[in-house]
């Protein structure tokens, strides 16, 4: 395939923005940014938001692109930062549920979300959901790290932050995971001497 | 640890750590090698971390690899641009104003009805209520109901008056009204 790049940079974005070129960035793009907003946001409706928010703001920003990183990198940093503002909407409107929920008496009723009871992979779901425990500063490594295979060189790309804070932060999460995930690891003896 | 280690435990961890996300130099790898081969903690310790990397994976496959197909994205995102172009924006925006527009009139009319409608199920006073009227009749006149306690009046069946009474009636000096309720005064 060609270079989605080439293809938009070869005419001004305005043409572009109705020719083909669009159609074929966003078909080149679509499912990896689709995946990756479906493995941070766990909802199919919200992924899919997320995602043609997020090719809609590339589309817009692409005479901007300096190459300073690989199109996909940039491209998926966009979506990474759709997909925190969804993260954030969705704690707040949380937090006004719960406020909610304090003032009617209701705490303890409600009902798990249905893309969490469709997501009953049993020993996997056990893993997401330890991931789930982690803040989002250890999330998205892991996300990207394990979920989508990514370099830690690009992951620190994606997110705006160094190689060494990436290590550090893998670091952190994988240790929170291995005390949490204990009775999944096996019989290993369990190494937390000095 | 053995005494000829040149790790501690802590750095083997480093190391161990490390490991996972990049290839060890030669001279580090050497170096974690030896500390293994005489430490079953950091042992047991890269074997629970390489358990947790496989699980991470296997998990991670499922949610990045959703079961349904990503959807075609490509219209929508092009028809969104088309929306952002310049001349579509002012189009919008003027669309946007006669909406709003008509909304507030939409609202202005809505209420202007409400006040000015009488209430089928107002339950009927047994004293006739008075409303206090301006000087002139006005369509967006706001009534203030009085409650004045004044005899019923008694009409005589005269078909003028009736007809004169099913609106709102003035005296002569304007100053008063009454608005009909109906059955309230009227005998059939």
């Amino acid at each position: 395939m060609r270079d989605a790049l080439q293809l938009v940079h070869a005419e001004p974005v305005l043409e572009a923005v109705t020719g083909v070129a669009v159609d074929e960035f966003v078909r080149a793009y679509q499912a990896g940014v689709y995946r990756l907003a479906f493995s941070i946001l766990e909802d199919a409706d919200e992924a899919e938001d997320a995602a043609q928010e997020a090719l809609v703001a590339a589309v817009g920003k692409l005479d901007g692109f300096r190459g300073e990183s690989s199109l996909r990198t940039w491209m998926y940093a966009i979506a990474l930062n759709v997909c925190r503002r969804h993260l954030q909407k969705r704690r707040s409107g949380q937090r006004l549920i719960d406020v909610l929920q304090s003032w009617l008496h209701l705490r303890g009723e409600s009902s798990p979300r249905p893309e969490e009871a469709t997501l009953a992979l049993e020993a996997q779901s056990d893993v997401a959901q330890a991931v789930r425990t982690l803040d989002e500063k250890h999330r998205l490594p892991v996300i990207l790290r394990y979920y989508h295979d990514l370099p830690v060189a690009e992951i620190a790309q994606m997110l705006g932050i160094s190689e060494g804070t990436v290590h550090s932060r893998l670091f952190t999460a994988r240790e929170r995971l291995r005390v949490r995930l204990e009775p999944m690891l096996g019989s290993h003896h369990r190494g937390d001497h000095e | 640890m053995s005494s000829r280690d040149a790790l501690t435990c802590a750095a083997a961890r480093a190391l161990i750590q490390a490991e996972l996300d990049r290839p060890l130099r030669t001279a580090e790898a050497a170096e974690l090698r030896q500390h293994l081969g005489g430490c079953e903690g950091c042992r047991g310790y890269r074997a629970e971390l390489i358990r947790v990397q496989t699980l991470l994976q296997e998990a991670g496959h499922a949610l990045a690899h959703p079961p349904h197909a990503a959807p075609d994205l490509a219209p929508r995102v092009s028809r969104r641009m088309r929306r952002h172009q310049p001349g579509r924006m002012l189009f919008s925006l003027a669309q946007a104003t006669a909406q709003v527009g008509g909304l507030a009139l939409a609202a202005l009319l809505a209420f202007n009805i409400r006040i000015s409608t009488p209430q089928p199920d107002t339950p009927v006073p047994t004293t006739t209520p008075v409303v206090a009227a301006p000087a002139a009749a006005d369509s967006l006149w706001t009534p203030t109901p009085v409650e004045m306690r004044v005899p019923a009046v008694e009409f005589e069946d005269d078909p003028m008056m009736r007809r004169e009474a099913l609106g709102a009636v003035y005296d002569e000096t304007g100053a008063t009204a009454m608005r009909s309720l109906p059955g309230a005064l009227l005998p059939d």
